[in-house]
């Protein structure tokens, strides 16, 4: 199945458009290496397999550098339920192969997840601490779901 | 002060926003967009500004401006399914004279509208 | 205990906004180290962004505290029973509560430190072997990631542990057991001195789980 291009996404440049920072790009030294938490490495691994080595660090970036007043002071730092939320959802969504959904944090502190079905007809959900809101262009779907909803969420979109 | 439909305005597009391949909607979407007059201050400045100002390293970098014509936006919003009466009014800040806001709350299906519209600006080779 | 949390400011305005709420029962303010190593490289380390970077004592008492985290820790040695140490909590919880900068709770947990100076492992109903023969060793260090659904547990049991009692050094064996919750099991001021309530009564169960019969005997607990 060929794959068109949504009409907004952008001829690729040569940038990488993430890079790590120069302070973060040195020899790992033995005090980078940590125990994880219980349950961490399987999240980590979630991450890497669903949205890939980008999406991973994109999230590791939200989580870890953007603090409360990100931005113009008024950006908010992720939130946690939003990323629990988050996190139940891509437990059980299944995207097709060619697909790599983009990862966004929105100025409320939510987590935008994006792709396209049906080649270039977007599916946009946004985890914020009130709801997760659905934008599905190929059904007219413009909703909100309160976060407990991930996992049906998740079924309807598979 | 409203801003003449004829001007053009500028939206920083942030990494935060933005990951190569897709930009993300809530660009525009909500209450308040932050915006910016190319009337007042020239696109090369703007680079200045939004990097001495947006950016802050490693969070977040300034990737790419995106542009378009107010009138536009208003049509773009007065066609959409749910019409909207979309302005654009001068808020200026000590950092940013050409500070402006789009007041209205902008819902995500009219923010997938504006998005494709937008002109896209990269950065300027460095010297 | 301890509440990890996200501020709804930064974290230069927090102390002053919770120093103002508790400094009569709590009037000695201590930086700790970590408050030195600057704020990015804080955050590159994700064990260090939880970490307190402050801490205010009395006599019975220690709150610390950070950009994401508040907890209430018992002086070495004086635990004065769950009655008053939740009391303690209770109170704490109501002086945050008027603060207004927890926009949201990201963990709640409870942890308890045991301290023995007699041999631990062979008074646990835990087994440690290689090829069906006992591990031995003077030190050993056994961590297990557990969860009791909804909570999560940490279980760490040290052989070969230094305490400091009163500035005196004693070796000794730690068992410690921590549980907690996450963000959407909670709500702090809402329902956030039952789950800690819960959290005691897992890690006790836990905790007494583990010792062998005999040696709980010898220990004397008593019970509240």
């Amino acid at each position: 199945m060929t794959t068109a291009q949504p009409s907004f996404l952008l001829p690729s440049f040569s940038r990488h458009s993430y890079e790590v920072s120069d302070a973060l790009q040195f020899e790992p030294l033995p005090s980078s290496v940590r125990a994880s938490e219980p349950g961490e490495t399987a999240r980590e691994e979630l991450l890497l397999k669903k949205l890939g080595a980008k999406g991973w660090g994109r999230v590791h970036h939200f989580r870890n550098f953007y603090q409360q007043g990100w931005g113009d002071g008024s950006g908010k730092a992720l939130s946690p339920r939003a990323l629990e939320a988050f996190f139940e959802f891509l437990k059980s969504v299944n995207f097709s192969e060619e697909v790599l959904p983009s990862v966004f944090l929105t100025d409320s502190g939510g987590l935008e997840l994006c792709w396209e079905e049906d080649g270039n007809r977007p599916i946009q959900l946004e985890f914020s601490p009130s709801g997760i809101e659905v934008y599905r262009e190929k059904t007219g779907t413009e909703k909100i779901l309160a976060l407990t909803e991930s996992l049906e969420l998740a079924r309807s979109v598979n | 002060m409203v801003i003449d439909a004829k001007e053009n305005i500028l939206r920083a597009i942030c990494s935060d926003k933005y990951d190569g391949v897709r930009m993300s909607p809530s660009l525009f979407t909500g209450k308040g967009t932050s915006v910016s007059r190319l009337e007042l201050i020239s696109l090369e400045d703007h680079w200045d500004i939004f990097r001495t100002n947006v950016q802050k390293p490693p969070e977040r970098l300034l990737k790419l401006i995106g542009e378009i014509n107010v009138g536009n936006l208003q049509k773009l919003g007065r066609d959409y399914k749910v019409p909207i009466e979309l302005t654009v009014e001068a808020v200026p800040v000590d950092w940013n004279l050409a500070h402006a806001e789009i007041p209205q709350t902008i819902s995500r299906g009219l923010a997938n509208k504006i998005l494709p519209e937008l002109v896209i600006h990269e950065p300027p080779a460095t010297k | 205990m301890e509440v990890r949390f996200l501020a709804t400011e930064q974290w230069r305005n927090l102390p002053g906004l919770l120093f103002a709420k508790i400094r009569d029962r709590y009037p000695q303010q201590t930086d700790l180290p970590l408050a030195q190593v600057p704020e990015q490289l804080r955050q590159q380390q994700p064990n260090l962004s939880t970490q307190p970077l402050m801490q205010f004592s009395n006599a019975q008492f220690t709150i610390n505290f950070g950009p994401r985290v508040v907890g209430l820790v018992t002086k070495t040695n004086s635990y004065p029973g769950w009655d008053l140490f939740s009391k303690e909590m209770a109170w704490l919880i109501g002086c945050l509560k008027e603060t207004a900068f927890i926009q949201e709770g990201e963990r709640l947990g409870v942890r308890y430190i045991n301290f023995f100076e007699e041999d631990l492992l062979s008074n646990l109903v835990l087994e440690t072997q290689v090829a069906g023969k006992p591990l031995l060793g003077s030190e050993m260090l056994l961590s297990f990631g557990l969860r009791k659904e909804p909570f999560v547990v940490r279980l760490q049991v040290i052989k070969g542990a230094i305490g400091n009692f009163e500035k005196v050094p004693k070796l000794g064996n730690v068992l410690d057991v921590e549980v907690w919750l996450g963000s959407n099991d909670f709500d702090l001021f809402d329902n956030g001195m039952d789950r800690f309530s819960e959290g005691h009564t897992l890690a006790k169960q836990i905790f007494f789980g583990l010792l062998k019969d005999d040696f709980v005997t010898k220990l004397k607990p008593t019970y509240s």
